[in-house]
């Protein structure tokens, strides 16, 4: 299947790199902002008597957007390896780029490194695991196995709002 | 629109903010969301896949990461777990937000959602590997009691991420590229 996306002509690379530096100004703008507001969401969150850890999960979600439309717009194109390249990319580079540089980072820093989970979330991890993994083997998913994830990830955000 | 976002960043940074302002940033935020979501797929599609969503990633992270040091450095009560709740949350919305909403969009549009298997479940793997060795060891190990890691522990937790990462990447880009290029519906 061939869409008018695959046909269109490649730009040029000045203006790929053009968009590259403007990408790097724009993500650093959304990952700014996103913090610059952060204190208007955590009064919002204890005027609302929910618990703080519902702020970092407002803030991720805001610093994620750029990716979740990304994936979206892809999923509505049929390209959902896009989608998944884009998640578990992004799931990836998160883990794997912040461990080796807080790890770096603790030699100077003197307050504690605290990186083990606690026990409901530890459940969640494993559970999106094997879910997951079932999802991948058949190289093809239903409604059904959205909407499992998707309570999976309700169930994340709860437990945020009510620990 | 990036522009204007950097601008705002540099007057709006470290003060606190009146309702007014807040509601300008909130716009101004929102539209760097959908620039950056250009700005992506113009490289993506000169690049191809899966370099596209490489850069979109790698960028996103590299930015955080240095948010998450320059925070940690500042101190405060809630810095020491500030990396683990930034990383569990990321890999929270990306495993189950957006790949469920994604599998729901595609598989309701189009009947099925596919994707290659091979490519997606060595990213898993991937993954929950890292998971497990950066966020669920700690609580375990005795050699530092809570759920902290020794010096030699964090040392080799964070040299496995790399190699994994690298790993990853190498195989994604360049000698299993296929395995993540989406797939085209044949007689579809």
């Amino acid at each position: 299947m061939i869409t008018a996306d695959d046909h269109a002509d490649a730009p040029t690379a000045r203006t790929t790199w053009i968009s590259l530096s403007l990408l790097g100004l724009a993500l650093i703008g959304v990952v700014g902002l996103a913090k610059g507001v952060s204190p208007t969401i955590e009064s919002g969150v204890e005027a609302a008597g929910l618990h703080h850890a519902v702020v970092g999960v407002i803030i991720a979600l805001l610093v994620l957007l750029p990716e979740t439309i990304a994936a979206l717009r892809s999923a509505r194109r049929d390209r959902v390896q896009t989608s998944l390249n884009l998640a578990l990319g992004s799931a990836m580079a998160s883990i794997g780029l912040t461990i080796p540089a807080v790890a770096l980072a603790s030699i100077w820093l003197s307050g504690p490194l605290v990186l083990g989970l606690g026990s409901t979330h530890m459940v969640l991890l494993a559970l999106t695991v094997v879910v997951s993994s079932l999802t991948v083997v058949p190289g093809r998913a239903t409604p059904l196995q959205g909407g499992v994830h998707l309570v999976l990830f309700a169930a994340y955000l709860e437990l945020a709002v009510n620990p | 629109m990036p522009v204007l976002a950097i601008v705002l960043l540099a007057f709006t940074w470290g003060r606190d903010l009146p309702g007014a302002v807040v509601a300008l940033v909130t716009v101004v935020l929102a539209g760097a969301v959908l620039a950056a979501v250009h700005h992506a797929e113009v490289v993506a599609h000169r690049v191809g896949e899966p370099f596209g969503s490489l850069v979109l990633a790698v960028a996103v992270t590299v930015i955080e990461v240095a948010l998450i040091v320059a925070l940690m450095a500042d101190g405060g009560d809630k810095s020491s777990t500030l990396a683990r709740d930034t990383v569990f949350a990321a890999v929270m919305i990306t495993c189950n937000g957006i790949v469920g909403l994604c599998l729901l969009v595609a598989s309701l549009r189009h009947g099925t959602a596919v994707f290659n298997p091979e490519g997606t479940g060595a990213a898993l793997a991937t993954v929950a590997t890292l998971a497990t060795l950066s966020l669920v060891l700690p609580t375990f190990t005795t050699s530092k009691p809570g759920p902290e890691f020794s010096g030699v522990q964090l040392t080799f937790a964070a040299l496995s991420s790399l190699i994994l990462y690298g790993l990853f990447v190498a195989t994604q880009t360049v000698r299993h590229r296929d395995y993540f290029l989406p797939i085209t519906r044949h007689g579809g």
